[in-house]
């Protein structure tokens, strides 16, 4: 009987912990719903209430019409489907080499990814803008994919060689005396034992893509061709002059795609992320 | 056993598979970086007819006095490990939970990731609002609780801006930490836990001997990510408080930010970031190297 | 070993690996597919009119409403000579600007502040204007036509700026039965009115001085508070924190410390945090920027605020602000500067400046635009107030001093943050100033 009360008890302050949980990660974001269904008016009132008085739906129609939302939703999704498609597709092979070469040359790959996603961003984005410019992509959505593939493939690349360095290297071994090819023996048994490996990594490479900021707004010259954050950006508007309305209506609708991928994979989220960046 | 044919497989084939990622890296990241480095020994300004000469160490020498820098260098490194400590704290914590059978599973563990869904465009500017005493519901609540601090404007206050800063990269890095722990707690064989329990292990110490154990190698991944990311990251904390107040958030990134893109001084702030990414890399080797000894014993 | 064939057998009864076979062989040719593909996201250029592209940082709907009307008006007109319009995002215009310089992308005509004129004329990114904006010369205050200019040329034609004002609850003053100052106010009178208007249970006075540096440097101009000077002294500028340069630091101070007549919460705040206290009634008085008004015009149509502007404080040496205004600049690599100037001008046209102007709350810096918004703000006691203040503006000295922006980035801004918190004393507010430029490197 004792453990049986003591495991209830348990059981309440771990949903405690949880609800607390829920409300510190989840309630800026119900906030910002609230504050979307809002008038200009009473966005102007102390101590804002948890209930609008009504639905507001001008904030919604503002950004949907007027400030290109739907295009740059477009380009975005482009961007980061196709950007995250090439990073995988670029990033298998070489993981796998980088984690069956010698020490070397597997060293040498991991301190340089390292050293790049140390040095500030800032600093690289001049050279990397001549050289876009260079191959006249400036401007375009396949520049940016190209930008995106190369800023992602670091990390894609130090992840699925962890995930590959955990896989035994009997198999392969057997094959190649069997004289399968290393890109046969890639396919037909890296690869599958590989995908919740390509999982995790699509993941990152996606959301990265669809959220990233500096790179678009460097690039990126037409409003045709702006992606979703750089729209969004433009609502934020500088100090104390916020268009809150419209601003949260964008940010509740920006967040709601990338909510939608995590619960369709949410099982898959959990069979390991970052395993991959441990390995090997 | 090692086969013969394993040398000369992954040593003459492996290297084709490298180029197509090669390629891109070697053009758009090893180039412009090694310019990038390049320019930290020039004395490259802003300007159309500006022509840079080799002026070799001089940048770092007229760095080693800059105050303003190592000031912002110190908050930098005192903002990265703070936001890391307390994010994987979170983290784990939530991934305990979220390891339990407890019900609606799936639905937290969604709306666990909000912080990584929203776009960064917006979280800062968010949080801005929230934690206006004016408009924000931030010093409501915790006014309902008499938190000490309830009167004051978070960001704006000596004491507070810092902490509460951290709070926020914490509430932005969590996601990531409690997904990849999930993962790896996910990975426990449940039946050493049972067998720790019929052993007469309490719950302690079958955290101390089972989970921690299990997720030593993620966390150490994490840690090291983490330390990096947040090093690097200064749009944040440039929207919350702008560096301020009194400098107390004036971070690194943004300070070679600022050098560059606002005062134009391309060289000088190459400089900086060559000093930074050497900084970290060898605080990471240690901490990395720390971690192995640690295995090893 | 027979790995391979097995595996090769499992593969072929099972449907499920085969498909993310498949699935991958999809996306290589998907990938491949995208060179070609792309070309369908290019836009066709034009061919024959010349195009002009314009980047606005202006993100207010009425103002980007009001640029619309006005581009679409000039193209309409001018067939041959198209401009494009590219919102940046304002927080974020500096990262774009500097970098399509680098990279020569620079836009034709661009929006930009004063403050920055410096910095970019010297590198030479800039176009000179003064010869194309001569016939506007005379309609703008030499002090404003300063502030755009480097060396003696026009860089930056000024579009349209702010001052620093004290609003007043027209309401709350009636309440109090202190009579609202109409014609001219002092800094001491302005103490004075807040002690007045201060009660047990009310401030008189929100200020946000979040980022003080720029409100302490510009309103520095009416006790004669330079900053800098020998500025065209060979060996560069000198900062010097004198009496003068003190006053309004101290004046605020004293007034936060002393007579507690500004609420403490509001100056860590940014200006705009504290409008809907204002609105709210939390307290009679906010000192803010122009851009304020139009919110408050907002709270006084819908919830019937009744507020105005009071004069421009005076100082011992005068009520001049240091101007800090919008300008409209053309890249010198423009291939087209004639046409750009000509749109500058078009733009600035006393009805689009007006309309441009009121839209985004601030005083249109040609003196026809500004007779044009008087007549059409002339109900609103408020703005005639904060429209006639166009007369008080002037350069200061800080704005050509190239070092200024670290110095305040790195020193003032801290520095004052620190002061206007009650952290340090006044010695040690003007060492860290003195020492900070010093040490500046």
């Amino acid at each position: 009987m004792a453990t049986k009360q003591k495991f209830s008890i348990s059981l309440v302050f771990q949903y405690l912990a949880v609800i607390a949980y829920i409300l510190f990660l989840g309630f800026p974001f119900l906030w910002m719903f609230i504050t979307s269904l809002k008038t200009p008016i009473e966005l102007l009132e102390l101590d804002q209430s948890l209930i609008p008085d009504g639905f507001y739906i001008q904030n919604y129609i503002d950004i949907l019409e007027k400030r290109g939302l739907i295009q740059s939703t477009i380009n975005s999704l482009i961007v980061a489907f196709v950007s995250t498609i090439i990073t995988v597709l670029v990033a298998v092979p070489a993981g796998y080499a980088m984690a069956r070469l010698r020490k070397f040359y597997a060293k040498a790959a991991t301190g340089w990814i390292l050293f790049s996603q140390v040095f500030p961003l800032s600093l690289v984005i001049i050279p990397l803008f001549m050289a876009i410019r260079s191959i006249n992509l400036l401007d375009s959505l396949q520049g940016l994919i190209l930008v995106y593939v190369v800023a992602n493939l670091p990390f894609a690349l130090w992840m699925l060689r962890g995930y590959v360095a955990s896989i035994p290297v009997e198999l392969e071994e057997a094959s190649a005396i069997d004289g399968a090819s290393i890109f046969k023996i890639l396919r037909l048994i890296i690869i599958p034992l590989l995908t919740p490996g390509i999982v995790a990594t699509s993941l990152f490479t996606l959301l990265n893509s669809w959220n990233e900021f500096f790179f678009a707004l460097v690039l990126i010259q037409t409003p045709e061709r702006e992606t979703l954050p750089l729209t969004l950006a433009r609502f934020v508007g500088s100090e104390g002059q916020v268009l809150l309305g419209p601003l949260a209506a964008g940010a509740f609708l920006a967040t709601i795609p990338s909510l939608i991928v995590f619960g369709i994979i949410q099982k898959r989220i959990s069979s390991g992320l970052l395993a991959g960046a441990v390995k090997g | 056993m090692k086969s013969p044919s394993r040398a000369k497989l992954y040593n003459q084939d492996a290297w084709l598979l490298t180029i197509p990622a090669f390629i891109p890296l070697f053009f758009l990241s090893i180039v412009p970086l090694v310019q990038a480095i390049w320019t930290g020994f020039t004395d490259l300004q802003a300007g159309y007819d500006f022509k840079p000469k080799f002026i070799g160490i001089e940048n770092f020498r007229r760095l080693i006095g800059d105050t303003f820098f190592w000031q912002s260098f110190r908050i930098g490194i005192v903002w990265a490990v703070s936001v890391t400590t307390l994010a994987l704290f979170l983290g784990f914590g939530l991934a305990l939970l979220l390891n339990q059978k407890l019900r609606f599973l799936g639905l937290m563990r969604v709306l666990s990731l909000i912080p990584w869904a929203m776009p960064p465009v917006i979280v800062a500017i968010m949080w801005q609002i929230l934690l206006n005493p004016a408009i924000g519901p931030v010093d409501s609540i915790l006014r309902l609780f008499n938190f000490p601090f309830a009167d004051k404007y978070l960001l704006g206050d000596f004491e507070t801006a810092f902490p509460t800063v951290v709070v926020i990269g914490a509430w932005v890095g969590m996601p990531v930490i409690t997904v990849s722990i999930l993962a790896a707690l996910q990975g426990i064989n449940s039946e050493i836990i049972e067998s720790a329990k019929i052993d007469g292990a309490n719950a302690w110490n079958r955290f101390r001997y089972v989970t921690l154990p299990a997720v030593r190698s993620i966390t150490t991944a994490l840690v090291a990510l983490n330390i990096i990311w947040n090093f690097n990251s200064f749009g944040l904390v440039f929207v919350l408080t702008a560096g301020g107040p009194g400098g107390k958030t004036y971070l690194p990134a943004l300070f070679v930010y600022n050098e560059s893109f606002k005062y134009g001084n391309f060289g000088y702030a190459a400089a900086m970031g060559i000093v930074m990414t050497i900084s970290v890399i060898l605080m990471l080797v240690v901490y990395l190297k720390a971690r192995e000894r640690q295995d090893e014993n | 070993m027979e790995i391979t064939k097995l595996l090769a057998k499992e593969e072929e009864m099972n449907p499920r690996k085969k498909m993310s076979r498949k699935f991958i062989s999809i996306l290589s040719t998907l990938a491949l597919a995208i060179p070609i593909f792309g070309t369908a996201f290019a836009i066709p250029a034009k061919a024959a009119p010349i195009e002009l592209t314009y980047w606005s940082f202006h993100y207010l709907k009425a103002t980007t409403a009001a640029t619309e009307k006005i581009v679409a008006d000039w193209n309409k007109a001018n067939p041959n000579v198209q401009v494009k319009i590219v919102y940046v995002d304002v927080n974020n215009y500096l990262d774009k600007l500097t970098t399509s310089f680098a990279g020569r992308t620079a836009p034709d005509i661009f929006t930009s502040e004063a403050a920055s004129i410096v910095a970019y004329s010297k590198a030479g990114y800039l176009a000179d204007l003064t010869r194309e904006m001569s016939s506007l010369k005379s309609s703008i205050p030499t002090g404003l036509w300063k502030v755009g200019s480097f060396g003696g040329r026009l860089y930056g034609a000024p579009l349209m700026t702010q001052t620093y004002t004290v609003y007043a609850n027209v309401d709350m003053f009636k309440k109090a039965g202190v009579a609202v100052p109409t014609t001219k106010m002092t800094w001491d009178e302005l103490r004075a009115l807040g002690k007045k208007l201060t009660t047990s249970s009310q401030y008189a006075m929100g200020w946000g001085l979040r980022q003080p540096a720029a409100t302490f440097m510009i309103m520095g101009q009416n006790f004669g508070g330079d900053f800098f000077r020998g500025l065209t002294s060979s060996a560069g500028a000198k900062l010097s924190i004198t009496d003068a340069e003190l006053q309004v630091p101290l004046r605020v101070h004293q007034m936060i410390y002393e007579d507690k007549s500004i609420d403490p919460a509001s100056i860590v705040l940014s200006g705009g945090g504290n409008i809907a206290p204002f609105i709210a009634g939390k307290f009679p008085m906010l000192v803010g920027a122009s851009y304020v008004a139009s919110d408050l015009d907002v709270a006084a149509k819908e919830k019937g605020l009744n507020w105005t502007a009071l004069p421009l404080p005076t100082g011992s040496v005068s009520n001049m602000q240091g101007a800090n205004p919008q300008t409209l600049s053309i890249s010198r690599q423009s291939k087209y500067p004639k046409e750009s100037a000509r749109f500058i001008r078009y733009m600035m046209g006393d009805q689009n400046l007006t309309s441009l102007a009121l839209a985004e709350a601030l005083i249109p810096s040609t003196t026809g635009a500004a007779k044009a918004a008087l007549e059409i703000k002339k109900d609103s006691p408020g703005w005639t107030q904060i429209l006639n203040d166009a007369g008080a503006l002037t350069i200061a000295p800080f704005v050509l001093v190239p070092q200024y922006q670290k110095w305040k980035d790195t020193v003032a801004q801290p520095t004052w943050q620190q002061w206007v918190q009650g952290k340090i004393t006044k010695d040690e507010m003007v060492k860290r100033l003195l020492d900070g430029w010093n040490n500046l490197r």
